[in-house]
Order: structure tokens, then C-alpha cells, then sequence
């Protein structure tokens, strides 16, 4: 009797221990200084925000391992004619609450991308029609030919048509809107991972999706928390707190390498800094100087081959940034390979401005952000003193990123010398032409971040060809043309192109892509 | 009864003018709207969710709006984190009180035998030794205290943790984290950050004002009638220094309320002070008008509690008022 009982308790200890041993929960502390700024993956377009909700929710199309556009949800597509896109949707995906993802889910979150609160109505500006050809197709009209659609689709996340019409979440979040905003706080998605706990500013605890679909890494848990204190960051990691910091600040990269178990993680970033320059007024804007210098192409000349974008890379980026030859990165399409850069001379600069008039240089005020890019008060301390051995005397308001912005964008665009910086969501450089280096057309939604003013019309004929040319190689060269075209025009002044720099655990793995997408689907913890 | 009326009309104007100061300092924390839309987002579309936020109106305007709502309770939905802004407060505002109580217990605990004591053996090496490090105390700023205390507790010793606030439990109603060892450890470097400044000026003053009862005639009296030292320092003296250490301490905990900011964004504790950052960086005036309403709110309500104390502790207050 009793050896029975044993027996069988020694079997159920032995079948507990059997069920439980395998499940090696691997959980993955994260930090970084921001936290998303919400989980509606509609409300906000932050590219933080979009990346941290990329791993809760799908769209029809995303970012592969090796950075190529995969299908998602979408389980293939096919073109039927130049305008018209059919995709067939995945089988057998569910959403984090259990229920099944078919074809109506995708036509209300496209209706839902469209609505007035949204913030990503762009992701389909080139889209004419839509609909639901049956269950599990598909089919997407656009208004002219758009060889970028799959890039436009990355930013569109599904999201369930029943639990948000159940939670009174059909819109995004409107401000206005009494009632509270239930996406806001609340994650229903496709996605390899589910929202366990969010309290924002605070932390986040995500869990990976039993039911997920595809193929993931080992991670079963996600405790993210967002710590705004550089320092204790840095201390965090090196303390063995978190696993994974993004970014890591440069002036810590030393300590991150010499500590124990912990190492620097980095890869280019498709982020290009840049130096814009008035180019639309009469007379530039807090400068005792008549007229506007930077009309005169020599002048922009000089200014190029004056600021020593070496030099800022070695000491104010610490080796972590590489030259830029252009106004996009290398893995943007529409990157011209065959450009230089005005390489950094004194005595070029000196005669080009005394050509244009400026013998002895000029006075002039820069506008520059503090708390936005990777060290961008120092880089624009920086640019101050080259300028100042040929003769330019700039006056720097270096301001927080909740003064610069206002100044600096549309309608205003008050400032008339500044440094900024562009990262091409759809990793396509007709962004850059759309939004940047595009001759500026308020009205049709072009160059509402083109605060230079520069103007090119060659360029943006073959930005606009490009747009509706479907062959990949001719259009690849359109835009490379129009990339030369506004480089030889010394539109701005590209610097450098940033690196994305993370301290992590040595015993985590990740995946780093040009964007600052975190994939934490391919994240190992060893 | 008059007397509480009185103060509590006296707390609504004080919080009123402080949010219409408030409101004409908005005008130059930024853009809201920028820190709300993305960059591919239209010129008109700003321009329109600028519109739809009543943040074209002339400031009195919106400061008029918003006084009529915040008086039917409303205080309206955070920009940033798209929650009523009376819950975000409600959110936070536990873990600022735990911060500030823990170090104000400490401070205390700490400062006031120590004051006496520097004020009865004032030549002593010991003595010495406590002013000296009081005056460090004072003089060093709490965000480099808090690195230091970060850089040897947790990244050389691995005692304490570095940032947040630990587990919370709930314990006869209460939900704190203080009650867990894994919340006190979270707890500890923080609340001693916050708790030194205090600590050096309560200790200071506890010390000059002992120094100045002990050489009143009522003491010599006392001395001289060969009443035992601790019934004179404990008893007679230091109840008469207490009405200054009163004030200081009811002042000093406002203001920790009110500027715990930098320690808990060194410790990333989620309190106020750290909800108020995040509110300037994202120009999210709902929060930050709200913000400085409660405030305005801590200060009258410690003036209050502290002029009440004012009348347990020294009965000719009490008398003086008929």
C-alpha cells in the first residue's frame, strides 16, 4: 500500500519535474532613455514608438532578418496590373485575445490609418481604393504606378476589427475625445509578443505569443524601462540590472568595453546629419549682414569645404559615425556611389568666399538642438569653430529640441543657418526628395522639411518620374542622378552618417538593423 | 472653524495664481503639437490638431477654460500619455510621498540628536566632525551624490539597486513599496540622497537654537536647582527650540515634494518629479498646469499643518490668540 503510494508520488514529483525543466523562461531586461509614447500603433508617428509596437503588432509586410521586405501577414502578393496590388493573407494567424486575423481586419485598419486622428494617413497617400476580394485577399489601387508601396506598407499595423470596436478604439487616440483611450494603454496585436503590464514612463512587461505564427528566439519575457538619466543607464548595465541598453551614450562606450560581461553592440544607422542654409530669403534672418550670402553657390562651396566633417567624427562622435558623401546613407535606394565629398580645405573656403564678395567672412546665427541627435550641441559647438578660422563669425543658439523644432519647421521656418538630420522611413530616397530636398510645395504635402528652400527643378523632375517608374534598375538611376544634381548644388552640407550604438550582457544576441528597429523576434539570451 | 475657512480660500488663490503664471510661462515651453504628430505629417494637419487643442486661443483664454474646468474637477487628458491627468497624478504622487517620507523620517531620526548633542558638547572632536560633514551635506549637489552612491552601491559593491521602485504590496490598506525588503532596498539611496540636505540644515538649526536656550536664565535655574542634564537638555530645553525646527521641517518637506526632481530622475524613481520632467521635454501643458497646482497645493497645506503644530507645542501661541 504504502509502496504504492510512494511509487506514485515519486511519479507525479518526476512527471512536475519533467513539464517544467524544459520551459527555460528567458527573460530580457531592456532600457532605453524614451519609452513609447503610446500602444495605439496608429497614433503616433515616432520611430521609436513604431519600432517597439513593431513587436506587438503586424502589417502586411515587414523588415526580414537581413533587413529585406518579407511578407507578414501578407503571406504572398502578386501585381495584376501597373496600379493594382493583390495580396493573399497568411493562414491560421490569431491575435493575442485568441480570435481569428482575416481579410476585414486589414481593410479597418487601413480605414482606421485613413481617419481624421490618425497619424500615419501618408503610409497611403499613394493608395486610391481598397478592398476585401474575399476572406484572405486583398487588393490595393493606387492612384498612379507606386514602385514603393511594399516600403509605404511597412509603417500600416493590423489590428483587430472586433476588439477595438468591443473597446471603443475604432479611431486613434483623439486628444479631444472624452472617453478614455483604451489603445492607448491596451495591445491587441498579431505579433510575437503580448502586452503583460504597461505603466508608461515606468515599465513594460511583454511576454511571448504562444500562438504565434512564425519562427522566434528564445526570449519568453520582455521587461522594458525606460531610464532617463544617462549615468544611471550606464550603471544599470555595468551593475547587470538590464541586459540591453539602446543607445548607449557615446562618452560610456570605453567603460561599456572594458567592464566585465558586457560589451558595445553597433552597426551605421540610416540617419545622415546634416547643415542647412537659407536659401529662399532675401535677406537671411538674425545676421547683420545685407542680402543673403547663400545664394551664391560659392559661398555654400565654401562652407562645405570649411567645416572638416572628419574632424567632428574623430572627437565630438568618437570614431562612431562615417562620412557622409550625400544626403542618405549607403542602404537607401537611390544611393549614388560615384559621389565625393568637397574635401576639407582652409584655403579653398577663404578664396570662394572672397570670390563671392566676402573677403573677411560674415556674421551669422545658427540654430541647433541639444537633446535630439547624438551629441548635437557639441557638433554644432564644433562647426562654430571651423567656420571661424575662415572668417565666419556664427552666433550659436544651441536650445532644447521643444524650442528648436518650433523655430526651426514649417510655417516659420525661422532660421536662416541650422543643423538637422533626416532618416527615410521607407529606406527609398524619394523620401528624402519628398520631404527634404524637394522644391517646397506646402499645398501638395512637398517639402514641408525643406527649411534650406533649396530649389532644384531638374532634380525634382526626376524625383517626380521616379515616383510612378516601375523598373527597378531606371528608376534606381533617376534618383541617383537627382542625388547628384542636388550635391553638385550643395543643397546642404551632409556631415556624417550616425551609428547605432547599444550596450548589452554578453550573453544576449541582436539584431540590428540601419533603422532603429529592435526585432527582439531574432533576440537571443545565451 | 473661521480659521480653517480662511486658509482654505487663502490655498484656493495661492493655486490659482500659480496657475496663471503658469499659463504665461506656456507660451515658451514649445510646441505641443510637434512633440504629438511625426515627421511626414502635413503643414495643415498640424495645423489643424493645433486648432482642435484650443492652442491658437490668446493665453488668458486658455487659462480661463481651464480654470472653469479644473474647478468642476476636470483637469483634463496628458498630450503625452493620453490618460486623465488627475489619474497620471494619482499614479504617481505614492511613490514621491514614500520617497519624501522615508527620507523626512531619516532626517529626523538622524538630525535631532545630533543637533543636541553638537549644541551640548560643541568643542568635542566628535562634534566637529558631525558640523564638517553637515556642511558637506548642504554643499553637494544631489545628482552628483546619486551617482556616486549608484557608482559604489551597485556597480562596485552590488548591494543596492540602481533605478525604480521595487516590489509593492498593500498592507492595512496602505500600498507602499516600504513594506518588502526589495522595495526598501530600491528605496534607500534615493530617500538618502534626498534626506542629507535636510538632515545638515534641521541639524544646523536644532544646534544654534540649543546653543541659544542653554544660556537663558531658565536653564541656569535649572542647573542650579541640580535638576538632572537630561531633564534639562530633553525636557526643558529642547522643547523651547522647537517652534524655528518646526517651521524648517514643515518647509523643508514641501519642497521635497515639490523638488525631488532631480533624485528621482538620477534613481528613475517614478514619482512627480519625474512626471514633471517628462511634461516640460514633451510641452505637455495639461500635466504641467496640473503639476504646479498640486504644488501650490503641498505648500499652503504644510503652512497649515505647521501652524497648527505651532499651537501643541507652544501653549503661549495658543493663549496669545484669544
Amino acid at each position: 500500500m504504502s509502496k504504492t503510494y510512494l511509487a506514485s508520488l515519486a511519479a507525479a514529483l518526476a512527471f512536475s519535474t519533467a513539464t517544467i525543466i524544459p520551459v527555460q523562461a528567458e527573460t530580457l531586461r531592456m532600457a532605453s532613455q524614451g519609452d513609447a509614447t503610446s500602444l495605439d500603433p496608429h497614433s503616433h508617428n515616432e520611430s521609436f514608438t513604431n519600432y517597439f509596437l513593431a513587436n506587438i503588432y503586424e502589417g502586411l509586410v515587414a523588415r526580414d532578418k537581413d533587413f529585406e521586405i518579407a511578407g507578414q501577414l501578407a503571406q504572398s502578393w502578386e501585381q495584376v496590373d501597373a496600379t493594382t496590388w493583390r495580396f493573399t493573407l497568411r493562414d491560421g494567424v490569431t491575435f493575442h485575445d485568441g480570435s481569428a486575423f482575416a481579410a476585414d481586419d486589414v481593410i479597418f485598419s487601413m480605414d482606421r490609418a485613413l481617419s481624421e486622428t490618425s497619424n500615419f494617413k501618408h503610409v497611403l497617400a499613394s493608395v486610391e481604393s481598397y478592398s476585401a476580394v474575399d476572406d484572405m485577399t486583398v487588393e490595393i489601387v493606387t492612384k498612379a504606378p507606386n514602385p514603393i508601396l511594399l516600403n509605404d506598407l511597412l509603417d500600416l499595423m493590423i489590428l483587430d476589427k472586433q476588439w477595438a470596436e468591443a473597446n471603443g478604439a475604432v479611431e486613434p487616440i483623439n486628444l479631444q475625445a472624452e472617453e478614455k483611450a483604451f489603445s492607448a494603454t491596451n495591445a491587441n496585436g498579431t505579433g510575437p509578443f503580448s502586452v503583460v503590464s504597461r505603466a508608461q514612463g515606468e515599465k513594460t512587461t511583454l511576454a511571448a505569443f504562444d500562438g504565434y505564427w512564425g519562427e522566434t528566439g528564445n526570449v519568453t519575457e520582455v521587461v522594458f524601462t525606460p531610464i532617463n538619466n544617462a549615468a544611471t543607464l550606464v550603471s544599470a548595465l555595468l551593475s547587470g540590472e538590464v541586459d540591453l541598453v539602446m543607445p548607449l551614450p557615446l562618452q560610456d562606450i570605453a567603460r561599456v568595453e572594458n567592464g566585465a560581461g558586457v560589451k558595445v553592440v553597433s552597426s551605421a544607422e540610416a540617419r545622415t546629419m546634416y547643415l542647412g542654409m537659407d536659401q529662399w530669403r532675401d535677406q537671411i534672418i538674425e545676421s547683420p549682414v545685407e542680402g543673403n550670402p547663400f545664394l551664391d553657390l560659392r559661398v555654400r562651396q565654401a562652407f562645405a569645404h570649411a567645416v572638416d566633417a572628419q574632424a567632428i567624427i574623430d572627437r565630438v562622435m568618437q570614431g562612431q559615425a562615417t562620412l557622409a558623401t550625400q544626403y542618405v546613407m549607403d542602404k537607401v535606394s537611390g544611393y549614388n556611389p560615384d559621389l565625393t565629398r568637397l574635401e576639407y580645405n582652409v584655403e579653398t573656403a577663404k578664396s570662394l568666399l572672397a570670390e563671392a564678395g566676402y573677403p573677411e567672412g560674415f556674421e551669422l546665427t545658427m540654430d541647433c538642438s541639444t537633446d535630439r541627435y547624438v551629441n548635437d550641441g557639441q557638433i554644432c559647438q564644433a562647426t562654430v569653430s571651423l567656420l571661424a578660422r575662415v572668417g565666419v563669425k556664427v552666433n550659436l543658439i544651441a536650445q532644447p529640441k521643444a524650442q528648436f523644432f518650433p523655430k526651426v519647421v514649417a510655417p516659420d521656418f525661422g532660421t536662416s543657418f541650422f543643423l538637422l538630420s533626416w532618416t527615410p522611413s521607407t529606406m527609398d530616397s524619394l523620401n528624402v526628395f519628398q520631404n527634404v530636398l524637394g522644391t517646397r510645395d506646402l499645398e501638395n504635402g512637398k517639402g514641408a522639411w525643406n527649411i534650406s528652400g533649396c530649389s532644384v527643378p531638374e532634380a525634382d523632375a526626376l524625383a517626380a518620374e521616379a515616383a510612378v517608374t516601375m523598373d527597378a534598375a531606371a528608376r534606381e538611376k533617376m534618383l541617383q542622378d537627382a542625388m547628384a544634381l542636388m550635391v553638385e548644388d550643395v543643397c546642404l552640407v551632409p556631415l556624417h552618417v550616425q551609428q547605432l550604438v547599444w550596450g548589452a550582457a554578453e550573453k544576449v544576441e541582436v539584431v540590428q538593423h540601419p533603422t532603429f528597429e529592435f526585432p527582439l523576434e531574432y533576440f537571443n539570451v545565451n | 472653524m473661521y480659521f480653517l475657512l480662511a486658509r482654505l480660500l487663502q490655498a484656493t488663490v495661492v493655486m490659482l495664481c500659480v496657475a496663471l503664471v503658469g499659463f504665461l510661462v506656456f507660451q515658451f515651453v514649445g510646441d505641443p503639437v510637434l512633440s504629438l504628430v511625426g515627421q511626414e505629417t502635413s503643414v495643415e494637419d498640424r495645423e489643424a490638431l493645433r486648432e482642435s487643442l484650443g492652442l491658437n486661443d490668446p493665453i488668458l483664454v486658455q487659462y480661463a477654460r481651464y480654470v472653469v474646468n479644473a474647478l468642476q474637477g476636470d483637469f483634463g487628458i496628458s498630450y503625452s500619455f493620453n490618460r486623465d491627468v488627475s489619474e497620471m497624478i494619482a499614479d504617481r504622487l505614492p511613490a514621491t510621498i514614500e520617497l519624501v517620507m522615508l527620507s523626512g523620517v531619516l532626517s529626523l531620526i538622524l538630525a535631532i540628536p545630533a543637533g543636541i548633542y553638537t549644541g551640548i558638547r560643541r568643542k568635542g572632536g566628535v562634534a566637529q566632525t558631525i558640523m564638517a560633514l553637515s556642511v558637506i551635506g548642504v554643499s553637494i549637489p544631489s545628482f552628483l551624490l546619486g551617482i556616486l552612491l549608484i557608482l559604489v552601491f551597485s556597480v562596485w559593491l552590488n548591494w543596492l539597486p540602481s533605478f525604480g521602485r521595487g516590489d509593492v504590496v498593500t498592507v492595512l490598506g496602505v500600498r507602499s513599496s516600504l513594506f518588502t525588503w526589495d522595495g526598501l532596498s530600491h528605496a534607500l539611496m534615493p530617500a538618502a540622497v534626498l534626506c542629507l540636505f535636510q538632515l545638515g540644515v534641521i541639524l544646523r538649526l536644532i544646534r544654534a537654537e540649543m546653543l541659544e536656550v542653554l544660556r537663558t536664565d531658565y536653564i541656569r535655574f535649572a542647573w542650579a536647582r541640580g535638576l538632572p542634564g537630561q531633564r534639562i537638555y530633553f525636557r526643558h530645553a529642547l522643547k523651547n527650540t522647537l517652534v524655528p525646527v518646526v517651521t524648517a521641517i514643515g518647509l523643508q518637506l514641501s519642497s521635497l515634494f515639490a523638488f525631488s526632481i532631480i533624485t528621482e530622475r538620477v534613481f528613475q524613481w517614478p514619482g512627480m518629479g519625474s512626471l514633471l520632467l517628462h511634461a516640460i521635454g514633451q510641452s505637455d501643458i495639461p500635466l504641467l498646469a496640473a503639476y504646479l497646482i498640486f504644488v501650490g497645493l503641498v505648500f499652503t497645506i504644510s503652512n497649515l499643518v505647521v501652524d497648527a503644530v505651532y499651537v501643541l507645542i507652544d501653549p503661549r501661541i495658543r493663549h496669545g490668540a484669544h
